[in-house]
C-alpha cells in the first residue's frame, strides 16, 4: 500500500516566510464569524461596516470583509453581535474562528503575490473580498496600509497555500 | 559556397565565444547568436527534415514565422523539444539536435521516403491502411509522425511563473508603430505594457533602413525605449502574445533562457496590435531546398548577426522591398542578381544599387540542387548559378490576434493580402498589420491611437528613404511539372491542393483538414495565402471568395509548463489536511488520499493487512479512536431551514426534535443517491448537515443553489463550517467509559443521550458537541471541538484510552467495521444509477408528503423496474475475500451475463471469514441463492445474504 506521507510533507506554519520586500506569516487569535442575512441590522448591532471588498483597505482591530450581497466575514466583532445561530433581526451567525487561517503578506512585494495568486486589478477594488487565490477560495483585502494584505483560507488547505506561497516567493526572487 | 560571418558588425558580443553541438558536431557561436544564426554562420545548411517526405530543410525566417528550423535542445538549464531555432539564443554547452532526422539532418536515413512521394499524396492515410484495419498500422505511423522527441526522463525542475497584469494600454509589437503607440499612451499618463516576440524591442527598425526625426532608426528605438521606461512602462522582449480571449484578456508567453517561461494574463483597457507583417514565399519547383530564404530574414541576419548567406545570391521578388536587401548584401560583398517578375518600368525602388544585376519580367520556375540550392532556372529556360535564393513574395499582415478577437478581414489590392476591416471594440490595429508599408505611415498609424484617450497624435517623422511596395500578383500555379511547396512545415505541395480541389474539398476549412495546410506549430504564417490563392485559381473564385480559415490561439506554441504554472506535482490537486495531521504522523500513520483529504490509512510499521486487521479486531474488543474531522459540517440556519431540509433530503427532517439526529439520503434531480449522512438539529432554526467527507463542496454548492432558486433567501442560510471543528470519534464497548474518564461536560447516560442524539459539553473550558451516531455498529460518540484545540483532546483520549484497550484506527479498518454492519459508502457501494429503493429504503417515498429533490425521478419506468440492482451481502467459502469489482454472472443464451458486481469486500477479523457487499439484480429476492462471481475469467460461488453480517440485532449500539 502506498504511503503518501512524504509526497505530501508536513508543513510548518510557525516560521515566517521572508524575502526582499516581503514578509509572510500566519496570524492567530482572531475571532471570525460568518454573518448572512440582513446585514444592515447586524451592522447596527455590531457597530461595524458592511465589509471591505477585495484589496480594499480595512482598518482597526475589528472590521468586516464582504463576501456576497447578503454575507460578510466579521473579524473580532463584539460578542453582542456574534451569538451563534439565527437572530430575530434577520441574520445568521456561525463561528469560523478555527476554520479560516489568516495569512498576512507585508511589504512592497505583496502586490507581486497578488498578481500571481489572483486576477484582481490592484488599481481598483471589488465589492466582494471573496476570490480565487492560488486556485482555491480565499478572502483577500488590505489591512492597515496598502502594502499589507491579509488572506483568509480554509484551514485544511493552509498547507497547500503555504507551499504555493513558497514557490511564488522563489519566482519573485528570481525576477 | 555557404554563409559566412563578416569580421565586424551585428549585435553579437564577439568577446564572448560560446560552444555548442548540432547533431553531434561542435560549433562556435557568439553571445547574442540565436541557434539559427549560429548554424548559418557555421555553414550548416540542412537544419532539419520535413514532416512527411523527410526532405532536407534549411532556415527560412528570422523569427516566429520560421517553419523549418526546429530543434531539440538539452544539456542546459532550460531545453526542450521542438524549440524554434530562430528565437532561441545559443547557450554554452547546449546539445542541439535536429528534428525528424535519424541520425542527423544531413544524413537522415529516412530520406528515401521522398522517392515514394507520389504514393504519399495529401490524405493518403485516409485511403490506404484500410485492411485489415487502421489499428495495425497506427502505432508505427504515430511513431514516425511528429517532429521533436520527448525526453522520457525529463522531470520538471520547479514550476513556471504565471502573472496577472492589469494596464491601461497593452501594445503588442515593438516596431515603429508599436513603439510610437506605446510612447503616446505613456506620455498621456497611461499605464503601458509593451511586448514583442523579438529578442529586443525595435522590430523591423533593427535591420531595415530608416531615419526618424533626423536620427537613425536604431537610435530612435533606444531613446523611445528609455523614455517608456522613464514613464514606468513595462517592456517585455522575447514575449509572444499568443491569444486574445473573452473580454479582451490577452495571454502572453515570455521566454527565458535559464528558467521556465512565464505566462502573463493581461487585462488591458485598450489593446494596440502592432504585430507587423510576415514575408511570403513564392512558389516554384523545389522551392523548399536549403539555401532558399526569406529576403527580409537574410537582411536581418546580415544587419543583426553579420552573416552573409553565401557568395552568389539570387533574389526573386514581385515587389520593391527586395531591393534594400539586394543593396545591403551587395555592399557586403556578395555577387547578387535580382529576378523581378514585374516589368522593368515598375522598378523604381530607392535602394537600387549599381552592383545589383536585375532581370525584369522574369520569374524562377525551378530551384536546382539536391540537398541545397546551387542554381535556379527561369521561365525562359535561363539557368543561373546561385548558392542562395532569397524570396520577397510580398507581405502578409499578422492579423491572428485581431481575428481571434472576431475582427473581420477585407482584401487589399494594394498589399495583395487580407487586412483588418471593421474595428473591434477596445482594439486598434496599426502599422504593417494594418496595411501600412512605409515607415512614415507606420509611425503615423501608431500615433493615431492616442486619440482614443485624448493623447497627442502628432507622429514622429520618417526623415529618410521610405519603403514602397508596388507589388504584382505572383500566385502559385497548378499543373506544374515539379513539386512546389505551399506549406513547408506540413509538406503540402501545389499538387496536394490540386488533389483536394479534384476531390471537392474546396472549402478552405476542408482544404486545411484534408491537406494539413496551415496546421501545426507555424499555423500557416508563411503558407496560408498561397494556399488560398491556388484554391481560388483551381475553383474559379477570387481569393476573398475563398476566404480564410478561423484563427484560433495559440499564435505560437506555448510550453505545457507555462500553461500549467504551479499546478504540477503535489500542487496539481491540493489535498486538505486534518487538524490532527502532526499527531497522526507522530503515531506512525500511513497516509493516503481519501476524497481530497490526506488521512491515515492505518497505523504501524507492520504488514498493512496485519495492521488493519489488528485495528479492526481491537476496535470491537475495546475502544477505537478515529479522526472523523473530515466529515462535513454545513450549517443550515433560519426560520425556513426545516422546510428547506425537507426538500433537500429524501427523508422527512422537519419533525426532527432539537438535540436529535437522523440519517438520510440526498438525491440528485435524477433521483440518484448523491450523498448520505446525519442531520443534527441544534435548535428550532439551526441544523448541521454532516455529509460525506468527499462531498462537502458538492453538497454545499447544491444546498446554496436550491436555497437561492426555491426558497426565501432571507429565511434560510447555508454556512460551511466543516473546517471549524475537528471530530474525534470514540467507538466500541468501552467508548462511554473512556469519555466519562476524560470528562466532556455532558451526561452520557443513555436516557439523556441516546443513540442519534446530540448535546453540548466542554473539554478544558472549550465547548464541544457530543453526538451519538455510529458508523461501526458499536456504541459510538463523535466529539467535535474547535480545530485548533483538537490536539489536546486527542492526546487526552489516547492517554486515557490506554486503560480501556484503545486503538487508533485508520480508514481501512473503519471500512471493515462498517462493511460488517452493511453500512454503505456513497460512490463505493452505490453508483450513478443507484436509487434509495435499491438500498432498501422505501418508506419516505411512500409516506413523505412534502416534495423533495429527485422525487419525480423515482416514478419513472426505469426507477420502478423490479430487476434493478439492489444492495446485498455475499458470503463465500474459504478465507479469501472476493475481488472488489468482480461481477456476479448468470449464463444467458450460452454466454455469461453480468447481474451486478461486488462493491466492497474484506476479510472480517471478528467474524473470521470474508464479507462482501454487492449490487445484484433483484438482489433482495435472491437472498439465499448461490451465484457465480467472476473475476479475470476465474469464477467462484457466492451466496447472496443480507448486507449486515455482524450483530444483526444491533445490540452493540448500546452495549
Amino acid at each position: 500500500m502506498l504511503d503518501l506521507s512524504s509526497r505530501w510533507p508536513s508543513v510548518s506554519l510557525t516560521r515566517p516566510m521572508m524575502a526582499p520586500g516581503l514578509d509572510i506569516r500566519v496570524l492567530t487569535g482572531f475571532r471570525q464569524h460568518l454573518v448572512s442575512g440582513n446585514l444592515a441590522n447586524w451592522c447596527r448591532l455590531s457597530g461595524l461596516g458592511e465589509g471591505v471588498g477585495a484589496l480594499e483597505l480595512a482598518a482597526g482591530p475589528a472590521y468586516t470583509a464582504r463576501l456576497a450581497s447578503d454575507r460578510l466575514l466579521a473579524v473580532d466583532a463584539p460578542a453582542v453581535a456574534t451569538a451563534l445561530g439565527w437572530h430575530a433581526d434577520g441574520f445568521a451567525v456561525t463561528d469560523v474562528s478555527a476554520a479560516l487561517c489568516v495569512i498576512e503578506m507585508r511589504g512592497e512585494n505583496a502586490s507581486q503575490i497578488i498578481a500571481r495568486a489572483t486576477s484582481l486589478d490592484p488599481r481598483g477594488v471589488s465589492p466582494s473580498a471573496a476570490c480565487a487565490f492560488a486556485g482555491i477560495s480565499g478572502i483577500v483585502y488590505r489591512h492597515g496600509d496598502r502594502d499589507m494584505v491579509r488572506l483568509h483560507v480554509d484551514h485544511g488547505l493552509t498547507a497547500h497555500v503555504w507551499m504555493w506561497l513558497d514557490q511564488a516567493v522563489s519566482a519573485i526572487g528570481a525576477i | 559556397m555557404t554563409a559566412r560571418r563578416q569580421p565586424q558588425g551585428g549585435e553579437i558580443d564577439r568577446a564572448k565565444r560560446l560552444s555548442f553541438t548540432f547533431d553531434g558536431r561542435t560549433l562556435d557561436a557568439y553571445e547574442g547568436d540565436t541557434i539559427a544564426s549560429a548554424l548559418l554562420a557555421s555553414g550548416i545548411r540542412i537544419v532539419g527534415r520535413s514532416f512527411k517526405y523527410h526532405r532536407p530543410r534549411g532556415i527560412w525566417g528570422f523569427g516566429v514565422e520560421e517553419p523549418n528550423a526546429f530543434v531539440d535542445v538539452s544539456n542546459v538549464a532550460k531545453g526542450g523539444p521542438n524549440v524554434r531555432a530562430t528565437t532561441e539564443l545559443v547557450r554554452d554547452g547546449a546539445i542541439v539536435k535536429s528534428v525528424n532526422a535519424t541520425p542527423t539532418a544531413a544524413g537522415d536515413r529516412y530520406a528515401f521516403i521522398d522517392r515514394f512521394a507520389r504514393f504519399l499524396p495529401a490524405a493518403f492515410y485516409y485511403k490506404t491502411f484500410m485492411l485489415p484495419n487502421w489499428g495495425v498500422f497506427e502505432p508505427r505511423i504515430r511513431n514516425m509522425a511528429g517532429l521533436g522527441v520527448l525526453d522520457e526522463h525529463w522531470d520538471v525542475a520547479g514550476s513556471a511563473d504565471q502573472i496577472h497584469h492589469h494596464c491601461d494600454v497593452l501594445v503588442v509589437g515593438a516596431g515603429p508603430a508599436g513603439l510610437t503607440a506605446a510612447l503616446k499612451a505613456a506620455e498621456a499618463g497611461k499605464s503601458v505594457l509593451l511586448c514583442d516576440d523579438g529578442l529586443r524591442p525595435g522590430g523591423s527598425l533593427l535591420h531595415r533602413d530608416g531615419e526618424i526625426d533626423g536620427q537613425p532608426a536604431v537610435q530612435w528605438v533606444a531613446s523611445t525605449v528609455a523614455r517608456l521606461r522613464e514613464r514606468g512602462a513595462t517592456i517585455l522582449s522575447g514575449t509572444t502574445a499568443f491569444g486574445i480571449y473573452d473580454h479582451n484578456l490577452v495571454a502572453l508567453n515570455q521566454r527565458h533562457t535559464e528558467q521556465l517561461d512565464t505566462l502573463w494574463r493581461v487585462r488591458p483597457g485598450q489593446i494596440v496590435l502592432a504585430t507587423g507583417a510576415i514575408e511570403r514565399p513564392l512558389t516554384f519547383g523545389n522551392n523548399d531546398l536549403p539555401g532558399i530564404m526569406s529576403a527580409d530574414a537574410a537582411l536581418a541576419y546580415l544587419r543583426r548577426h553579420a552573416i552573409v548567406p553565401s557568395a552568389r545570391i539570387a533574389v526573386m521578388t514581385n515587389n520593391d522591398t527586395a531591393y534594400e536587401v539586394a543593396a545591403a548584401l551587395t555592399q557586403a560583398g556578395a555577387e547578387l542578381i535580382v529576378v523581378d517578375s514585374r516589368a522593368e518600368a515598375r522598378i523604381g525602388a530607392p535602394h537600387r544599387h549599381e552592383g545589383v544585376k536585375i532581370l525584369a519580367a522574369r520569374h524562377v520556375t525551378r530551384a536546382i540542387g539536391r540537398n541545397a540550392i546551387d542554381g535556379i532556372e527561369l521561365h525562359d529556360g535561363t539557368r543561373l548559378e546561385a548558392d542562395s535564393l532569397l524570396i520577397a513574395g510580398g507581405w502578409t499582415p499578422t492579423v491572428h490576434l485581431y481575428c481571434q478577437a472576431r475582427g473581420r478581414l477585407a482584401w487589399s489590392d494594394k498589399l495583395l493580402a487580407f487586412v483588418p476591416d471593421a474595428d473591434v471594440p477596445g482594439i486598434a490595429v496599426v502599422g504593417a498589420a494594418n496595411s501600412t508599408v512605409g515607415l512614415g505611415e507606420a509611425l503615423a498609424s501608431g500615433a493615431r491611437t492616442a486619440a482614443a484617450f485624448g493623447g497627442n497624435t502628432t507622429a514622429p517623422q520618417s526623415t529618410g528613404h521610405d519603403l514602397t511596395l508596388a507589388i504584382a500578383p505572383t500566385w502559385p500555379k497548378p499543373r506544374g511539372k515539379e513539386r512546389a511547396w505551399i506549406d513547408y512545415q506540413n509538406d503540402v505541395t501545389t499538387k496536394d491542393v490540386e488533389l483536394a480541389a479534384r476531390e471537392n474539398f474546396v472549402s478552405i476549412e476542408h482544404l486545411k483538414r484534408y491537406t494539413t495546410l496551415g496546421m501545426a506549430t507555424d499555423q500557416g504564417k508563411t503558407s496560408n495565402l498561397n494556399g488560398l490563392a491556388l484554391m481560388a485559381e483551381l475553383s474559379g473564385r477570387t481569393i476573398p471568395e475563398v476566404g480564410t480559415t478561423t484563427y484560433r490561439p495559440p499564435f505560437t506554441p506555448v510550453p505545457f509548463t507555462s500553461l500549467a504554472g504551479s499546478s504540477v506535482g503535489v500542487m496539481l490537486n491540493p489535498l486538505r489536511r486534518s487538524p490532527l495531521e502532526a499527531s497522526h504522523r507522530a503515531d506512525g500513520a500511513v497516509l493516503l488520499e481519501y476524497g481530497g483529504w490526506l488521512r491515515p490509512a492505518y497505523y504501524g510499521a507492520g504488514k498493512p493487512d496485519d495492521e488493519i486487521a489488528r485495528e479492526a479486531r481491537q476496535a470491537r474488543e475495546g475502544v477505537a479512536l478515529f479522526d472523523g474531522s473530515t466529515l462535513g459540517k454545513i450549517e443550515v440556519i433560519g426560520p425556513q431551514a426545516a422546510e428547506f431540509l425537507d426538500f433537500i433530503y429524501y427523508n422527512t427532517m422537519s419533525n426532527l426534535n432539537p438535540g436529535r439526529c437522523r440519517y438520510g439520503f440526498i438525491l440528485s434531480e435524477a433521483g440518484i443517491v448523491y450523498d448520505d449522512g446525519v442531520l443534527m438539529r441544534l435548535d428550532e432554526n439551526r441544523f448541521i448537515v454532516s455529509c460525506s467527507s468527499s462531498h462537502v463542496a458538492g453538497v454545499h454548492a447544491m444546498l446554496e443553489e436550491w436555497r437561492q432558486d426555491r426558497f426565501d433567501r432571507s429565511k434560510v442560510f447555508i454556512h460551511n463550517a466543516t473546517a471549524q471543528s475537528a471530530t474525534l470519534t470514540v467507538s466500541g464497548p468501552n467508548a462511554r467509559a473512556l469519555l466519562e474518564t476524560i470528562g466532556v461536560g455532558a451526561s452520557l447516560d443513555d436516557a439523556v443521550l441516546p443513540h442519534m442524539a446530540v448535546t453540548d459539553g466542554t473539554f478544558d473550558g472549550t465547548p464541544v458537541r457530543v453526538t451519538r451516531v455510529s458508523f461501526t455498529g458499536d456504541r459510538s460518540y463523535e466529539v467535535s471541538i474547535r480545530a485548533d484545540r483538537a490536539e489536546a483532546l486527542w492526546a487526552r483520549m489516547k492517554q486515557a484510552g490506554e486503560a480501556f484497550g484503545a486503538v487508533l484506527i485508520g480508514l481501512e479498518a473503519l471500512m471493515i467495521l462498517r462493511a460488517e454492519k452493511g453500512y454503505i459508502v456513497i460512490g463505493k457501494d452505490t453508483d450513478g444509477t443507484t436509487r434509495p429503493r435499491d438500498l432498501g429504503v422505501d418508506a419516505p417515498l411512500a409516506k413523505k408528503k412534502a416534495d423533495f429533490l429527485g422525487r419525480r425521478s423515482l416514478f419513472t419506468e426505469d426507477a420502478t423496474r423490479d430487476d434493478r440492482r439492489e444492495l446485498v451481502g455475499l458470503t463465500v467459502a474459504g478465507a479469501t475475500p472476493l475481488q472488489t469489482g468482480a461481477h456476479g454472472v448468470v449464463r444467458d443464451g450460452g454466454k455469461f451475463r453480468s447481474i451486478g458486481y461486488v462493491t466492497s469486500s474484506y476479510f472480517s477479523p471478528v467474524l473470521g471469514k470474508p464479507i462482501a457487499l454487492a449490487l445484484i439484480e433483484g438482489g433482495r429476492r435472491r437472498i439465499g441463492e448461490t451465484i457465480m462471481v467472476q473475476h479475470l475469467r476465474a469464477q467462484r460461488k457466492a451466496t447472496i445474504a443480507a448486507p449486515c453480517a455482524y450483530d444483526v440485532e444491533g445490540l452493540r449500539l448500546n452495549a
